[in-house]
């Protein structure tokens, strides 16, 4: 396999060390797309997600995001950096949703290296990360430890 | 005859969801519909959540390396798996407080159709919120060959009986 410039250069097991803390560039602000209609994409059937009038009864006031849609944002904005030439998501970790995250909410994310391992596979290695979730007043909404197999940089590319 | 406007609102509403109280240790669920994953699912999800890895949306790529097809995202079946068990766990209300222990087991492919089973792993009682136990339940994500494609361990809070709505 060749990478044609289909994915990033600097994102290959090699290019992980333990330790390193990142920001991700990008955020993204929650809307009704991400709290309404996604949860109802991902078959969730709590109202909460998807009813303003009973919501407006509660202590939240509004509709909540579901937990699994916030991390998969959080997942997603540091994907590029994190997971762009990987082969496999392998499994998360230590999930905590402290924060709860509404409508005109902005996430960011950023990421901890928590360690780099040898895989059985010659073309991969396997690096653990825990991704921080952040919204716009700098209150970290979430918390998850993400493991992935990651390829290994192409003998042409070196 | 026609029920009266009185009559219509006045009729007691059919519950879904459950209870602190109705869960026990080892007591496990097989939870309703199923959901066949279409292309157009993954796409809609992976971008507009940002999972840049281009095995999750460009074909040709997946099969480079060795896929049949593109994958779909990883966090979009865990979702799913996780909705699809919300009616029997969580439906009643308490927040989602995290997973722990998740294994993504076999790579799903569009047009794949998964199933969801959970079991009550503990019960116990929340320290600082009388109105709510808090539960973890072990679920299982499976494919249309059975075939085990996610397991993860979830904690909710779970409101109980005497404060349900």
């Amino acid at each position: 396999m060749t990478n044609d410039g289909m994915t990033s250069r600097n994102t290959y097991f090699e290019d992980f060390e333990p330790g390193t803390l990142m920001r991700h560039m990008r955020g993204k602000t929650v809307g009704e797309f991400e709290v309404v209609q996604l949860a109802h994409l991902v078959m969730n059937s709590a109202q909460g997600h998807f009813n303003s009038h009973a919501m407006s009864a509660t202590k939240f006031g509004v509709r909540v995001a579901f937990g699994g849609i916030t991390a998969s944002i959080v997942v997603g904005l540091a994907s590029q950096d994190t997971s762009e030439n990987a082969i496999a998501e392998l499994g998360l970790d230590k999930l905590r949703l402290k924060v709860p995250v509404v409508e005109g909410d902005t996430l960011y994310s950023a990421t901890q290296v928590l360690s780099c391992s040898e895989s059985e596979e010659s073309n991969a290695g396997v690096v653990t990360f825990r991704h921080f979730g952040i919204n716009q007043r700098d209150e970290i909404v979430c918390e998850l430890e993400r493991t992935v197999l990651i390829a290994r940089r192409p003998a042409r590319d070196n | 005859m026609t029920p009266t406007r009185e009559e219509i609102l006045g009729a007691s509403v059919r519950q879904r969801g459950r209870t602190f109280e109705d869960f026990e240790i080892g007591k496990t669920y097989n939870h309703h519909w199923g959901r066949t994953i279409g292309s157009a699912d993954n796409i809609l999800f992976s971008t507009s959540t940002l999972q840049i890895n281009p095995i999750y949306f460009n074909r040709r790529h997946a099969e480079m390396l060795g896929h049949r097809d593109i994958v779909v995202a990883p966090m979009l079946v865990f979702s799913i798996v996780f909705g699809l068990s919300v009616e029997d766990l969580s439906e009643r209300g308490g927040a989602f407080l995290g997973v722990e222990e998740l294994t993504f087991h076999k790579p799903v492919y569009p047009e794949d159709t998964l199933t969801a089973r959970s079991t009550v792993v503990s019960l116990r009682e929340s320290r600082s919120d009388e109105r709510h136990g808090i539960a973890t339940w072990h679920t299982e994500g499976f494919n249309q060959d059975g075939e085990r494609v996610v397991d993860f361990k979830r904690s909710n809070l779970v409101i109980k009986q005497e404060f349900a709505a």
